[in-house]
């Protein structure tokens, strides 16, 4: 496999940049650019940064640089029988890593087994004056230092250059089972997928779609075979290409060009309005949802205690992410000033205003 | 905004916005908010107990107004000194935000007061069926507030994560008076920076916390407990590891070294096998179906070479006197020796032999006891120097030590503390995990939260 460390050349595109005052826009493997909002700049490629730096099986933790394919990663920890517990999308072939870890973004697994930052132990990142920070470390637990490392999942890249990502990796489960059940309305199937989830049963994705609720179990084959019995439903069996396709939004529902909005909700929220048209995942905590009235949807979702925001398509260049209270906003640009003061990196790529 | 310190003022306008009850100034009472499990002491000069969030505020606000130093504190039971007020100034308590807010089982989370203790809150969600992953052995005594700030956990944490897991979102209000929001009440939080995990660990130097949403796991209908001794730590690391990649993740894999098991053979009653060089507590939930199958799968995995003993609990009593073992040892210690420096030191599974072994050659070299314990399954190892301090010569060797110690944790990629967090007492080694880049950017953090410097001044960085 390709090893590169891109850290020196990244040094001096970014000193030159500061001198330039040249805004530069990171990019991995330009899998994800319909998401968020576009940046401007000098694109800089991470694709060059790329190689699993360390793995070790045992310890149930692999670092790598940032550019490394996501589809490697995965499939070096298939090799011991491993895996990334957060499922995330790739949307398409060439996802990095560090793109993956900026942006965020978690599959189906996400409510039960935790987020991408959840997974994230330690970090090796370039500020905005060009040096090289270090955060946290390869072990499971760490209290030494502000918890940066999670700062940077998800800030799209605003804060920083990621350069290298430890992340924890869990054990394959051993057994894997989709049930389908019949529900008519997206009230029931609120209802029974959250039931389910109160109750321990392995489950480890639940969505919703046009009468029918799929419902993932994991985990040992005697504590799915229970689960299964108990929850009760027609086994799936095509299901791991299902799930694939509504990780990568493949699912005829995404294939709309219309707006695509994320609703997140606490999970028990009762339907809203139109929820016929929505494809709800994660148990009911995030639906989606075509819509060309945005911010009254944001209003709707924020009376739940929600938040929406503008995932696929629409008008990119107004905000589309949920907007920050007032001193959350200030905080916000004075993080960004505290790590990238000639504000250089991935301008506007999350909010106008940085 | 650069008023001089002023106690007199501060005082008549806290007065003014809060309740004659609500702030205390008798040294008598000032006191007990002075000092910590660290042993540490300084004495605040007013002790202000908020009922509710805006109380926070205010308090907040004033003490910028008036440059006061201002220290969040839950129920002082932190080790590392990170509640005693070195620069004086004012103690907010938060013994009276103790209330769960809303609890919302059908979405699996509550809200609650940072005063409420974390039995307080196991207590809560018991009955829906839930608990609260974080699990500190002091959980009777402890605070939401520090469990969130410390990012405190025990040995659940191996599967169900710590406090930084386990948070949806928080109301808090920074150092320079403003209220914030973070995360949202749904299990995916996402706008904008993560501040909710920011917050968490950050020792109550950035914000104090008013609210926290806890995110609730449900309770497994079964447990199971066994107990393994191996001939070295070799052996127990590399069961440890075989554990850890099997699918049937345990909830509690606590391990022993070949000195603590030697302790509690002399100590107490006890019976050990006399070869024991270390000893693995291992717990297993799961459903009722399941529990049977998942234990054989950890006790076949916990087998291997230098297993000499493994003994499967299979009623509550059993499992009583497995632990019985594992819980004589804190009483056995205090027998030992007068002084005790307990580390939390983390190192990768693999390194634990070696980090034995290491404190095994520093206990020579110092001619010192050290014991050892802790959560194996996330490299959390607890590290008891023991010793005489009355003895000045003992005393000098136990803190060169130390010292040696944490080269040894750092040299194996391993970081000073796991869950016990920096506060006073690991100040002067945090430049040596932390370089001067990082920390100056820690610094600016603060900065951005906190520019007036007045919460918990004088710790961490
Ligand atoms: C017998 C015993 C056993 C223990 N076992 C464990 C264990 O198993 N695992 C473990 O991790 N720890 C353990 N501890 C340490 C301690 O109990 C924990 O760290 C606990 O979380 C501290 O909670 P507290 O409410 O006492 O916080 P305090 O000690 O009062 O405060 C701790 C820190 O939190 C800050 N703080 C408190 N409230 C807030 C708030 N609302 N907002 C912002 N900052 C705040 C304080 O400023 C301080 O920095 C143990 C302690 C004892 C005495």
């Amino acid at each position: 496999m390709n090893h590169y460390d891109y850290t020196p050349e990244l040094e001096h595109v970014v000193s030159e940049a500061i001198a330039a005052q040249q805004p530069l826009q990171l990019v991995g493997g330009d899998t994800k650019s319909f998401y968020g909002r576009p940046a401007f700049g000098e694109r800089v490629s991470m694709k060059r940064h790329t190689g699993v730096i360390h793995y070790e099986p045992t310890e149930l933790v692999l670092t790598a640089h940032s550019g490394t394919p996501l589809h490697v990663i995965e499939t070096t920890l298939a090799e011991h029988n491993q895996m990334l517990a957060f499922e995330p999308p790739h949307f398409g072939e060439d996802a990095t890593l560090g793109g993956t870890i900026a942006c965020g973004l978690s599959g189906p697994r996400r409510p039960y087994s935790g987020a991408a930052r959840d997974y994230v132990l330690g970090m090796r990142i370039m500020n905005g004056k060009g040096e090289v920070l270090r955060f946290g470390g390869e072990v499971m637990k760490n209290v030494a230092g502000y918890d940066v490392a999670r700062l940077m999942t998800g800030a799209m890249g605003t804060l920083g250059i990621i350069l290298d990502v430890s992340l924890k990796v869990v054990p394959r489960p051993a057994v894997e089972i989709t049930l389908v059940q019949e529900h008519d309305s997206a009230t029931t199937a609120i209802r029974s997928m959250n039931q389910i989830a109160t109750q321990p049963h392995s489950l480890s994705a639940a969505c919703h779609w046009q009468g029918k609720t799929y419902l993932r179990l994991c985990g040992t084959e005697r504590a799915v075979m229970a689960s299964a019995r108990a929850i009760g439903g027609e086994q799936f069996h095509d299901a791991a290409n299902f799930w694939h396709d509504v990780r990568e939004q493949r699912h005829s529902f995404f294939s709309n060009t219309r707006p695509l909005w994320r609703l997140s909700l606490p999970p028990a929220t009762a339907a809203l309005d139109r929820s016929e048209d929505m494809f709800l995942d994660w148990g009911g905590a995030q639906r989606w949802h075509y819509s060309e009235h945005g911010e009254a949807l944001q209003t709707l979702v924020a009376l739940h205690g929600g938040h929406a925001s503008l995932f696929r398509s629409g008008e990119r260049r107004d905000e589309v992410f949920a907007p920050l209270s007032a001193p959350l906003k200030r905080l916000h640009m004075e993080m960004k000033l505290a790590f990238d003061p000639h504000c250089i990196f991935n301008q506007g790529r999350m909010y106008s205003s940085y | 905004m650069n008023t001089p310190r002023n106690t007199a003022s501060l005082l008549a306008e806290l007065r003014h916005q809060l309740q004659p009850r609500q702030i205390l100034t008798e040294p008598a009472e000032l006191l007990s908010y002075g000092y910590d499990n660290s042993r540490q002491q300084a004495m605040p000069e007013i002790v202000v107990l908020p009922r509710e969030h805006a109380d926070v505020l205010a308090t907040v606000n004033l003490c910028n107004k008036y440059a006061m130093p201002l220290t969040p504190r839950g129920r002082g039971t932190g080790t590392t000194g990170a509640t005693v007020p070195v620069k004086g100034g004012v103690v907010l308590s938060t013994e009276q935000m103790n209330r769960i807010l809303i609890s919302s089982p059908a979405d699996r989370y509550v809200v609650v007061e940072a005063g409420v203790t974390n039995q307080g809150v196991q207590d809560a969600v018991a009955s829906d069926g839930f608990f609260w992953a974080p699990d500190p052995t002091s959980a009777a005594y402890c605070t939401v507030g520090g469990n969130l700030a410390y990012n405190s956990a025990g040995p659940r944490a191996v599967k169900y994560g710590t406090p930084r897991e386990n948070v949806l979102g928080l109301r808090a209000v920074t150092g320079d008076g403003k209220e914030i929001r973070t995360g949202v009440y749904t299990s995916k939080g996402v706008v904008g920076y993560d501040l909710t995990r920011l917050l968490i660990g950050s020792e109550g130097s950035l914000a104090i916390i008013t609210e926290a949403t806890l995110k609730l796991t449900p309770t497994p209908e079964a447990k199971r407990t066994l107990r393994a001794i191996y001939r070295d730590i070799e052996s127990a690391a590399e069961a440890v590891s075989r554990i850890m990649a099997q699918p049937a993740t345990p909830c509690a894999l606590e391990f022993i070294d070949g000195q603590a098991i030697e302790m509690i053979r002399r100590y107490s009653t006890a019976e050990l096998p006399e070869n024991a060089g270390a000893m693995l507590m291992i717990e297993v939930d799961g459903s009722l179906e399941a529990i049977e199958h998942d234990t054989r799968a950890v006790a076949s995995a916990a087998q291997g070479a230098g297993l000499i003993a493994l003994s499967t609990a299979s009623s509550e009593g059993e499992s009583k006197a497995l632990w019985q073992t594992r819980k004589s040892l804190s009483p056995a210690l205090r027998n030992v020796a007068p002084k005790k420096i307990n580390e939390d030191v983390v190192v990768p599974v693999s390194r634990i032999p070696t980090l034995i072994r290491g404190l095994e050659e520093l206990a020579t070299r110092f001619g010192i006891t050290i014991v050892n314990f802790g959560h194996a399954g996330n490299g959390n190892i607890h590290v008891n120097l023991l010793f005489d301090a009355a003895d000045t010569k003992q005393n000098t060797n136990a803190y060169h030590c130390l010292d040696q110690v944490f080269e040894l944790v750092l040299k194996n990629h391993g970081t000073l503390s796991g869950e016990h967090g920096i506060g006073l007492v690991k100040q002067d080694y945090v430049n040596r995990e932390i370089d001067p880049v990082t920390l100056d950017l820690m610094r600016r953090i603060k900065h951005e939260f906190d520019p007036n410097g007045i919460l918990n001044p004088g710790k961490l960085y």
